[in-house]
């Protein structure tokens, strides 16, 4: 790891999880964390093993589900699958991020002057 | 996300799940994938793996990570303490076993104990509003009456005219009756029962009906009409198999026909567990009187939210109003008599004074569990103590204290909770014991059985126990937790050491004086009855009750010599005789012999009855078997009669007669006064009634003809068998050669003689013999405590007793030394136990008999036993610390 990169921020992992699966389907562990740090563009200090809680809270919400598949290097693998309730939820989550965005954008903004 | 979602998944894989393992599966694919793709891109084997963990960021931080969401975070770390408490306790298995049983039997006792008590006295009557149900009463101090029923007048009074009254039904005892069966004649217990009763307690059959009002309608009583009968359903099990087609039957009983007509519920056993069969009987409404007869038990239920009280001020007020209801109902009736109502909760009348026997064995059973559950807190201390090292490397390691209680609670909580499910196994072995052999009869034993209070009796023991182990190890190890951990070894003195103990001795040692204090006292009640004499001779003697078909009344005398004669022949018979009660038993015929004066037992003796019974006659004509009268109506009295009525000593020759209890003198029919008893003789005070108080002042007719006193003169005798060995041999042959005599004589209540005489000592035998077995435990388990505490003073200094003895200490005063501070302990928890047992063995008061609850003698020689013990036990603690040598005080290092 390299300094100057960021930790994952809180509570975001679930969420680019869930986006990771929507772009590329069912993934297993391991093909989603390097997918998430080549898609940060290495900018993401993601710590692997931290995946596996963040899935495992996705899979008791549903939103995701799992099963045992032979990865394409033929090991068993435990693949996780987008739900129909997690395709939901990441509008729901998007939405929320752009809300949220908004009023930092609105903060960061704030000049002097402004009444 | 939902919560509740989320909870049961994890609930779901609370059970059977292989979440753990799944992940480690799947970390270690993720692992080998990592490696296989920095191999790829050039790295050695070696390394690539070492990138891969690099990246991964702890394995086993992740695996907890994920525990935490996987199930609830408190289950795992509860499973893993008991893991964890389950391995330290198999470590030490003699810890376990001793911790176990000390509490399994202090629990066990206390919860048996308990139950009797809920059971009998706290749970309400198994009757529908059981709390509206009374009994009611009278006081008739006119006839020397202090606990008389209703009569015929009071009843229809009442019923119509009580306002605090909503029913009021009538039972009284019968006679026992002969019952006629295909294999002989059986003397069966009756009571009997009006149509309301069964409804006032609000009883349903088991089968068939009840009695109704037009079971009573006009023809009842007056021969045209069968009256029926109803069985209890203990007699229908027994004695008719359960057949449902005996509704419908007749059976005869005292030569008269019955029809049954139902049968009671089972676990009915009001007013008592004997009942066999009830029969219909009502007062008649036509002319009834006022002072006819005080005879009938009286039920009653209340209405909605009075009191007992509340309705016995209501019938106060209403009774002077009976004045002139009914011919006998006059002012002067009134005043004469002095009726007083009594209405008492029908609970208090059924449970009678049971409840002064369980309270204070509840007491006693308590201090037995507190003194088990001390004792085994000293060993949680010992055992905390020696965890002390082990427990501080924990701290220093970052364990949280909280972590460390916890752990100490589920140690305590493992130990405390096996051992209370073995005490409802005691308990339950306890109960069935006390129920089968206990020599008393406890009312409503049919409702006796552990239920969810005792499980929850004991289980908050437990909890409770564990609780305060766990506190008392934890603030023990909380201070010198530093301390502990940085010396190497012991502190070179150890003026705390053991210290931790004291209390607990304490504790144990006041409550073992208390149990002590109370079984002594009891010890000393027993061998008081003990010593009582009986004025007869108990060993050897079978009695049997034996009742006379009605035909044959007139001819009682005759038909009983003839037993006599037959029994007297019977193989292995030495003696036999009769008499209308033994001692002991309730005595039915009380009479005054002075105008107005105390009532007193009459009893009818067939000849020969005071040499079957080994009772000395004092003065005069012992009649015995072939003796023949020389006075008319010759009577014989106690000694105790004999002294009240002739002071100086001259009884023989002396005439008294029968009074009634208003003071007139009997007759027989109109205008004939009975003619005077002779007394001729004087017979050695006998305990008739009871073994407490006076002896039984008593009237000793002789069963003769011509029969003076046709009134009182009984159809139903006890009969005395004397053997030669166990009494009960006897029965076959006696029961067989009375049969010979008349097939429908009917026998009953066969019993050997010693089984009343232990009866009447029963309460006193059964607290005498429990208090004595929690005292015995307790005495042992306060010595074994100050023992252990003493050996851990030894065991926590013997560095410092080794450097004491190079320098010279004595071996006095290391004993002293090491021995003090228990010692103190003993002491101040006996003065404390003194303080206690002065305050409690009041409670104890109404058992007690020739021996105060203060008695001076037995507390001071409890003391002696309880201190000398503990002496004992401290010395011999002590003795190890006096052999220590300096050298293996330093190997101990």
């Amino acid at each position: 790891m390299s300094p100057g990169k960021r930790d994952v921020c809180y509570g975001t992992l679930g969420l680019m999880i869930l986006k990771t699966l929507e772009a590329l389907g069912p993934l297993h562990g391991y093909r989603i964390a390097r997918r998430i740090e080549q898609i940060s563009g290495n900018q993401l200090a993601l710590n692997q093993g931290t995946l596996y809680p963040a899935l495992l809270k996705l899979e008791q919400a549903g939103w995701i589900d799992a099963a045992w598949r032979e990865s394409e290097t033929g090991r068993r693998v435990k693949v996780y699958r987008l739900t129909k309730s997690g395709r939901r939820q990441i509008r729901i989550e998007e939405a929320h991020w752009q809300d949220a965005q908004g009023i930092v954008a609105r903060f960061l903004d704030i000049q002097d002057d402004t009444p | 996300m939902s919560r509740l979602r989320v909870f049961v998944w994890r609930l779901r894989r609370l059970f059977g799940a292989r979440q753990e393992a799944d992940l480690q599966r799947e970390i270690a694919a993720h692992l080998d994938e990592a490696t296989e793709e920095y191999i790829q891109r050039g790295l050695p084997p070696a390394d690539a793996r070492r990138a891969a963990l690099v990246d991964f960021g702890g394995v086993v931080r992740t695996q907890e990570a994920y525990r935490d969401h996987l199930t609830f975070r408190w289950v795992d770390t509860f499973t893993r303490d008991v893991r964890q408490a389950s391995r330290a306790l198999r470590k030490s298995p003699a810890f376990a076993f001793v911790v176990v049983l000390v509490l399994a039997v202090g629990t066990g006792a206390s919860t048996a104990v308990f139950t009797l008590l809920d059971r009998i006295v706290l749970q309400p009557l198994p009757f529908p509003d059981a709390d509206r149900l009374v009994t009611i009463a009278h006081a008739v101090p006119g006839r020397n009456l202090n606990q008389a029923g209703v009569s015929d007048g009071l009843y229809f009074f009442y019923r119509q005219h009580a306002r605090s009254i909503a029913s009021i039904g009538l039972y009284r005892r019968s006679v026992m009756s002969n019952l006629r069966t295909n294999s002989g004649t059986v003397r069966v217990e009756m009571r009997f029962a009006d149509p309301e009763f069964f409804r006032v307690l609000g009883v349903q059959p088991a089968l068939g009906r009840l009695f109704t009002d037009d079971d009573g309608a006009p023809g009842f009583m007056d021969g045209r009409w069968a009256i029926p009968i109803l069985l209890t359903h203990d007699f229908w099990v027994e004695r008719f198999g359960s057949d449902p087609a005996v509704v419908g039957r007749t059976l005869t009983i005292g030569d008269l026909p019955r029809p049954v007509v139902g049968v009671l519920p089972a676990g009915f056993g009001f007013p008592d567990g004997y009942t066999q069969i009830w029969e219909l009987e009502m007062p008649s409404p036509r002319q009834p009187r006022f002072a006819g007869g005080f005879v009938w038990n009286a039920v009653a239920r209340l209405r909605p939210g009075l009191t007992a009280s509340a309705a016995n001020a209501d019938l106060d007020a209403l009774l002077p109003h009976v004045i002139g209801v009914y011919p006998d109902a006059t002012a002067a009736q009134m005043a004469k008599l002095r009726v007083t109502p009594m209405v008492t909760p029908l609970k208090t009348t059924v449970i009678g004074d049971i409840a002064r026997v369980l309270w204070p064995l509840l007491g006693g059973m308590t201090c037995l569990l507190l003194i088990a559950a001390t004792n085994a807190g000293g060993l949680f201390l010992v055992r905390a103590e020696q965890r002390g090292r082990e427990i501080a490397i924990r701290r220093a390691l970052g364990a949280d204290w909280g972590r460390i209680a916890s752990q100490f609670f589920v140690e305590a909580l493992g130990l405390t909770l096996t051992a209370s499910a073995l005490a409802v196994a005691i308990a339950r072995v306890l109960l069935k014991t006390v129920i089968a052999y206990a020599p008393l009869d406890l009312p409503r034993a049919a409702e006796i059985r552990l239920g969810w209070t005792a499980w929850a009796v004991a289980f908050a023991a437990a909890c409770a126990i564990a609780g305060a182990y766990s506190l008392m190890a934890w603030r023990r190890l909380q201070a010198p937790a530093d301390a502990i951990l940085l010396r190497s070894g012991q502190p070179t003195t150890g003026g705390r050491a053991g210290r931790g103990h004291d209390p607990l001795i304490v504790v144990q040692l006041a409550v073992a004086m208390m149990l002590l204090a109370g079984s002594a006292l009891m010890v000393r009640t027993y061998q008081n009855l003990l010593r009582t004499p009986l004025g007869f001779s108990p060993d050897h003697l079978l009695t049997l009750e034996v009742s006379l078909p009605f035909r044959q009344a007139d001819r009682a005398v005759q038909v009983y010599d003839a037993v006599v004669d037959r029994l007297r022949h019977a193989p292995g018979v030495i003696d036999a005789s009769a008499a209308t009660f033994v001692p002991l038993t309730p005595t039915p015929d009380l009479f005054p012999v002075t105008p107005g004066g105390e009532s007193i037992s009459f009893k009818f003796f067939v000849p020969g009855y005071f040499q079957t019974m080994g009772t000395r006659v004092v003065e005069g004509d012992a009649f015995g078997a072939n003796d023949h009268p020389t006075s008319p109506y010759p009577v014989l009295i106690s000694a105790a009669l004999a002294h009240q009525l002739f002071p100086d000593g001259h009884a023989i020759g002396q005439q008294i007669r029968r009074f009634h209890s208003d003071g007139t003198p009997v007759e027989m029919g109109k205008g004939n006064v009975v003619p005077p008893y002779t007394i001729v003789g004087v017979v050695d005070n006998v305990r008739e009634a009871t073994l407490r108080g006076d002896p039984t002042e008593t009237v000793y007719i002789p069963f003769i003809e011509p029969r003076v006193d046709q009134e009182i003169t009984p159809t139903d005798m006890t009969f005395v068998v004397r053997g030669g060995g166990d009494p009960l041999s006897l029965v076959a042959d006696v029961t067989a050669a009375i049969a010979s005599v008349d097939p429908a004589l009917g026998i009953g209540r066969v019993r050997p003689m010693r089984a009343i005489v232990e009866a009447a000592r029963g309460n006193e035998t059964f607290v005498g013999v429990l208090l004595l077995l929690a005292a015995v435990v307790s005495l042992l388990l306060g010595v074994v405590g100050v023992y252990g505490a003493v050996a851990q003073v030894v065991r926590t200094r013997t560095r410092e007793i080794g450097i004491r003895i190079a320098l010279g200490a004595t071996r006095s005063e290391l004993l002293r030394m090491v021995t003090a501070g228990s010692l103190r302990a003993a002491l101040v928890g006996a003065v404390i136990g003194l303080g206690l047992a002065l305050l409690g063995m009041s409670a104890l008061r109404s058992l007690l008999f020739g021996v105060a609850p203060h008695d001076t003698a037995v507390l001071a020689s409890v003391t002696v036993v309880l201190l000398a013990a503990s002496a004992l036990a401290a010395s011999a603690a002590g003795f190890r610390a006096v052999r220590i040598t300096p050298l293996v005080a330093m190997r101990d290092e």
